[in-house]
């Protein structure tokens, strides 16, 4: 939040950002860390467990508080000041949210509140596999995407996560990400084969009929 | 089971199934599956083979319990019973000797 942000049209109006999505190596913590939150950027650490959720954040202006920058309510807890550098605690509503791919930052504005964040403003980073099986969900049955695909980015999670509890260098969950894909691939082919199969054998006695 | 009345069974099935049984109804994961197998199973294609021997209806399998720090939950396999009698069947015509060589 910074003093030149534009005010929302309505008081009580809620803006949606989205937010950098960053697995921090150190997932003990049960807060998200805040950092640099102005009216056009956020982006904050959320804790190991959330990863597959969306993070649903709500910070109000202070009531009554001349300056709605003065400090941030979450929920019912206060938190710091806006002095760049904002704690919220995490709410249990926020876990119990399902993955929808999506992570935003809700903020509203109660009083005359000045905060606006209405623009994304980076790219979301997932847990990864995300993409892989967002991409099998649009050719294959969800059968198929249940027993074939999902098990595959929930192996690709767990070494990956597992690697990175460990300590791992970036090189090392490179060669994780590498390992994955050849897998993704392989079951993609697989699964995909029969198909393609079928096709060139239907459209050769298509044509053998026709001609 | 007679064994004329034996499906064909795909190596790789047989062996996963024969790692399942071994497992006396104890659930596996899939990369357990495949540390197991000395090398033949891999993980590319594991579940494709997995999900073959589940719609012949050899094996079930279910989502692990959600927990915090899973973003996607990993699948549990086990042997059904009809599935455990096939591979005694095939395991009774030659399907012992293959497999002890495999798993050597």
């Amino acid at each position: 939040m910074s003093n030149d942000s534009k005010p929302p049209k309505e008081p009580g109006a809620a803006s949606l950002v989205r937010l950098d999505y960053r697995v921090p190596s150190d997932s003990a913590d049960d807060y998200w860390v805040v950092q640099h939150l102005t009216a056009r950027r956020a982006s904050y650490q959320a804790p190991f467990h959330t990863q597959s959720f969306p993070l649903v954040v709500e910070a109000r202006a202070k009531e009554g508080a001349s300056d709605p920058n003065e400090a941030l309510f979450f929920g019912d807890q206060i938190v710091q000041p806006a002095s760049g550098t904002l704690t919220f605690a995490a709410t249990e509503e926020s876990d119990k949210i399902a993955a929808t791919g999506q992570v935003t930052l809700k903020v509203s504005a109660t009083l005359d509140a000045v905060i606006a964040v209405d623009k994304p403003t980076r790219k979301i980073e997932l847990p990864p596999g995300s993409g892989m099986l967002a991409f099998a969900r649009n050719i294959f049955s969800t059968e198929q995407v249940e027993e074939v695909f999902e098990a595959i980015i929930a192996d690709y999670q767990h070494d990956y996560f597992e690697a990175m509890r460990g300590g791992a260098d970036k090189h090392t969950l490179a060669a994780i990400d590498q390992q994955y894909w050849g897998d993704y691939g392989w079951a993609f082919v697989r699964e995909l084969g029969p198909v393609i199969w079928r096709l060139i054998v239907a459209i050769g006695v298509a044509l053998k009929i026709a001609g | 089971m007679a064994a004329k009345d034996l499906p064909n069974l795909p190596k790789k099935e047989f062996l996963i199934m024969g790692l399942l049984v071994a497992n006396a109804g104890k659930r596996m994961y899939g990369l357990e599956l495949v540390e197991k197998s000395n090398g033949i199973l891999k993980k590319g294609t594991i579940y494709v083979t997995l999900f073959r021997l589940k719609r012949k209806g050899y094996v079930t399998s279910e989502r692990e319990e959600e927990k915090p720090g899973i973003a996607t939950p990993r699948r549990l396999y086990k042997v059904t019973g009809e599935g455990a009698k096939v591979f005694r069947a095939l395991e009774r015509v030659g399907g012992a000797a293959w497999l002890k060589d495999a798993m050597a």
